[in-house]
């Protein structure tokens, strides 16, 4: 064991990261979907242009 | 079929939010209410998250496993799409696995890091994740991507079973399996519960994952169709 430091230090940064991570993942997909969707938009914009 | 870009099907949206319940119960029991061992202390509330993670890693490569094989059988590219999927998320969870162990490896043994046969065999794992995902990566034609992926992932689930295996075929300072062993479990009531609790909302979570994650490269693909569609109409 690691006597002389907080315990509850180890157990939070575990707890945090894990959430921390787990939501970004999440976060970064409904973010990449958005992109992708507008990015569709702007590609039948011009294709309506082109035509 | 509804389109990629839709908005989350019912299963999606429902699994996300059990998930999240059953995450916030799972750590707040985690934290607070489960007991702690006596002779570890409080950083043992740190296996509540380490061990459903590392289960969850090696639950997502059998995914990819089974719908590596499913496509080689059928060359359905719905299962390359599920592969994908989870893998994304098994590359996390392993990567939590390796950090939480860590943490926990820090405060119980003194170093964050060290050789030992159930840590590399692990670290190994989040490089078979890394590799698969860089390949797949690499290949722009369909067919061709889904097939390297499925020979990938049917050879990179041979760690799994070496990592379960590893505590007992060599010398090592990660303890034994406590739950998943030929004989009855070895870990208390009040400990075994909130950890198989933590490892069902995991569960969920990351089934949650994959049909998001799904729908990403769902997505996805339909955009880098619409644009080639384009190129050629434009004669480029």
């Amino acid at each position: 064991m690691n006597p002389g430091s907080d315990p509850q230090v180890y157990v939070w940064a575990s707890y945090g990261l894990t959430i921390v991570s787990l939501a970004a993942w999440r976060a970064s997909m409904w973010w990449r979907l958005r992109q992708v969707r507008r990015q569709l938009e702007v590609l039948h914009e011009a294709a309506g242009g082109v035509q | 079929m509804t389109s990629p870009l839709a908005k989350a099907g019912p299963w999606e949206r429902w699994l996300g939010i059990v998930a999240l319940v059953m995450v916030v119960a799972g750590v707040y029991w985690g934290l607070f209410v489960s007991p702690v061992d006596l002779y570890q202390g409080e950083p043992m509330r740190i296996l509540f998250v380490h061990v459903p993670s590392a289960w969850v890693s090696f639950l997502a490569f059998f995914v990819i496993f089974v719908a590596s094989i499913k496509y080689l059988r059928t060359r359905d590219l719905k299962y390359d799409t599920i592969a994908h999927a989870a893998a994304g998320s098994g590359l996390i969870f392993t990567g939590l696995t390796l950090a939480s162990g860590s943490i926990w490896g820090k405060y119980a043994w003194g170093v964050w890091w060290t050789w030992d046969a159930r840590l590399t065999t692990v670290a190994v794992l989040f490089l078979i994740y890394a590799v698969y995902l860089l390949v797949r990566g690499l290949i722009d034609e369909d067919a061709k991507r889904a097939r390297y992926g499925a020979v990938l992932g049917i050879i990179g689930f041979l760690d799994v079973p070496i990592i379960h295996f590893s505590v007992y075929w060599w010398r090592t300072l990660h303890q034994p399996a406590s739950i998943l062993r030929p004989d009855s479990p070895r870990m208390a009531p009040e400990l075994m519960i909130p950890l198989l609790f933590n490892t069902a909302a995991f569960i969920v979570l990351f089934a949650h994952l994959v049909i998001a994650r799904r729908r990403v490269i769902e997505a996805e693909r339909s955009f880098t169709r619409a644009q080639q569609e384009q190129l050629h109409e434009s004669g480029v």
